[in-house]
């Protein structure tokens, strides 16, 4: 039997159209919908937890001291310019960047609305070059001569800050648009802690960045270490690599000198816990689909018994066993496709639905850069292929049964 | 066929250790009460159906009951048949189901349209070719069952009443055209009480209780 011979008996009936199979595409669809949604969100999840932690711009490291590091708190332990130096020595390393706390105590004073935020906090000192190329006009960041000095604003903060105003007031959730050229300010040398003689600056904010962890707002490091009536060190060093650099080489090097990088430690954890999850969703749709598999092999038992007089009739005019089968197998296939494509699509559209529900509950500064659903091509080609490869194995056996009946005892009646 | 024994699970046997030659091309008549096995001895010919014991031979070649592809073979390239209850796919058109057979034996499915078009000028069916089985009459769907056995140029025709539902112009029109077959060389073993068929048969065998014998022609 020639191919178009067999697309043509195994498609070309009437009672083959989708219309009809509905039932039996069901499980199908409903299984590789929910994969797609699951696989998307969990990546979505992942990439913006990890943006969070380490930052979204690429072949960067963060190093500290090897000291004990519980999230943003560091116990102890400043690195010094030597470590600067040595860092840069590292083979791959093309630029390296300091970050530091100013030190001594610091007050914010802010308005929005008519809300006054007064908090003590760390104020932050960092290289230029590590958040430049998330501002929109990175210059503005690099003057310190003016009489506003320039200042980023770390990302998590900025929703933290978000989720504050949600709970607490009616005021609309800050975006990054609306932050810059906005100012506040800042009583240097005192706090409520720890109160003295201070002096009071007037900061623009110029940017919001993802490259400085959950710390207070960041102010270019020359004007720390203007201000700064001891010598300053740095809690952290952020290491560009060139694209091509060998990571574990690097941290080989990273860690003879002493130094560690946790937020590379808590991506490789969020990576385990993200592949964990994905091979969760992956055992619950495949679950689905299993059901779905007993549904099409059941379908296709009900199938061969309504056309078993048909099987009898090809058989008696030369079909072989084999013919047989495989119209049956083509009609799975078909059957599998249909429900692959299906299944792709419903989740892509499902994902995008639920994604832009729980997204216009977040505050709006989080939800503008959040992509909750984020499927992969992966999560496509595994939905295609597995569609198929579900629906042909479910109906090879009844296939192998359809092509074993006796046509003499079928025609026979 | 040598010894050939008949018998359905563990009932009673339908017929037991025929011995039958036929030659080639031969034009025979099997006759016998209803329920005797007629339609059974035409389906074991067929390798429709597998006899308890017993050899058939068809064209020279054994027919190895125990090889499924040996026997699909034989339908597509040997034999054709066309059954008493017609076996159409009534939601098909009439040029369908005669290229049915050409689907499975491989052949030119252009040629085999050109012969789907003659054997329906010459059964008469022209006008129905494209249409819908369901649309036909009995007597019609008779005619094309029967072209249809003839559609892979079988060598041995197998026919289970193949006039038994046609009036008299069209039981002539058909034996005409089976004896236009004859003359290409087809062999035809009839299942027939139909006068008109019996006339133009070289033997006539009759089935009964289970036993095989030759009768003389009908003058």
């Amino acid at each position: 039997m020639t191919l178009p011979v067999l697309f043509k008996l195994a498609l070309g009936d009437p009672r083959e159209s989708p219309r009809r199979n509905w039932p039996l595409l069901l499980g199908l669809v409903f299984g590789l919908a929910t994969w797609i949604v699951l696989e998307g969100f969990t990546r979505g999840a992942t990439s913006w937890i990890r943006e969070r932690v380490g930052g979204s711009i690429p072949n960067r490291i963060r190093v500290t001291s090897a000291k004990t590091q519980i999230g943003p708190l560091q116990l102890g332990g400043g690195l010094q310019p030597e470590a600067v130096e040595a860092c840069k020595a590292i083979d791959g390393v093309e630029q390296v960047y300091r970050q530091a706390h100013f030190p001594g105590p610091c007050q914010l004073f802010a308005n929005y609305g008519d809300e006054h935020l007064t908090t003590d906090l760390i104020l932050e000192g960092v290289d230029p070059g590590q958040v430049a190329s998330q501002l929109p006009n990175p210059d503005r960041f690099q003057d310190t001569t003016s009489s506003e000095v320039p200042a980023v604003i770390p990302r998590p903060v900025l929703d933290i800050l978000n989720a504050g105003i949600s709970a607490h007031t009616r005021l609309p959730n800050l975006s990054e648009q609306a932050l810059i050229g906005r100012s506040f300010r800042l009583r240097v040398g005192s706090s409520s802690f720890a109160p003295g003689p201070a002096i009071e600056i007037k900061c623009r904010i110029v940017g919001v960045s993802d490259q400085l962890g959950v710390n207070g707002p960041a102010v270019p490091m020359a004007w720390i270490e203007r201000h700064a009536q001891r010598p300053i060190e740095y809690h952290s060093l952020t290491l560009e690599l060139r694209p091509d650099a060998d990571l574990d080489q690097i941290m080989a090097s990273v860690e003879r000198l002493g130094l560690a990088a946790p937020d590379l430690d808590t991506a490789n954890r969020i990576g385990q816990a993200s592949l964990f999850a994905q091979a969760l969703a992956g055992v619950f749709a495949l679950s689905i689909l299993l059901v779905a598999a007993v549904g099409i092999g059941s379908g296709f038992m009900v199938k061969i018994q309504l056309e078993k007089h048909d099987i009898g009739l090809y058989r008696s005019l030369g079909a072989r066993r084999g013919d047989i089968a495989r119209i049956y197998l083509v009609r799975a296939l078909s059957l599998g496709l249909q429900g692959a494509l299906l299944g792709v699509l419903g989740g892509g559209v499902v994902g995008l639905v639920l994604a832009r529900v729980i997204t216009s509950y977040l505050p709006k500064g989080l939800s503008e850069t959040m992509v909750l659903f984020q499927p992969s091509w992966f999560s496509f080609l595994v939905a295609l292929l597995f569609g198929p490869m579900v629906a042909v194995a479910a109906a090879w056996l009844p296939a192998r049964q359809g092509a074993r009946l006796e046509p003499g005892k079928i025609l026979r009646g | 066929m040598r010894g050939l024994t008949l018998r359905f699970g563990d009932g009673p046997c339908l017929f037991q250790d025929l011995d039958l030659q036929l030659s080639d091309p031969c034009w025979t008549a099997l006759v016998g009460p209803s329920g005797s096995g007629k339609t059974s001895f035409i389906q074991l010919i067929a390798g429709l159906e597998r006899p308890s014991r017993g050899e058939v031979w068809v064209a020279g070649r054994q027919l190895d009951y125990s090889r499924d592809d040996q026997l699909s073979l034989h339908r597509q390239r040997v034999v054709g048949t066309a059954f008493q209850h017609f076996h159409l796919q009534t939601d098909k058109t009439s040029l369908e189901n005669l290229l049915l057979p050409l689907y499975f034996s491989g052949l030119d499915l252009t040629e085999g349209r050109k012969r789907a078009e003659q054997f329906c000028e010459e059964l008469d069916l022209s006008s129905l070719l494209l249409s819908p089985v369901r649309q036909l009459s009995g007597g019609q769907r008779q005619r094309l069952a029967l072209a249809r056995a003839l559609m892979n140029q079988p060598r041995l025709l197998l026919a289970d009443e193949p006039i038994g539902n046609l009036d008299a112009q069209s039981a002539r029109r058909v034996c005409d055209f089976l004896q236009a077959q004859r003359k290409l060389g087809l062999s035809l073993l009839v299942v027939t009480h139909d006068d008109l068929l019996l006339e133009g048969v070289d033997q006539i065998l009759r089935l009964q209780d289970g036993h095989l014998s030759v009768e003389s022609r009908p003058t």
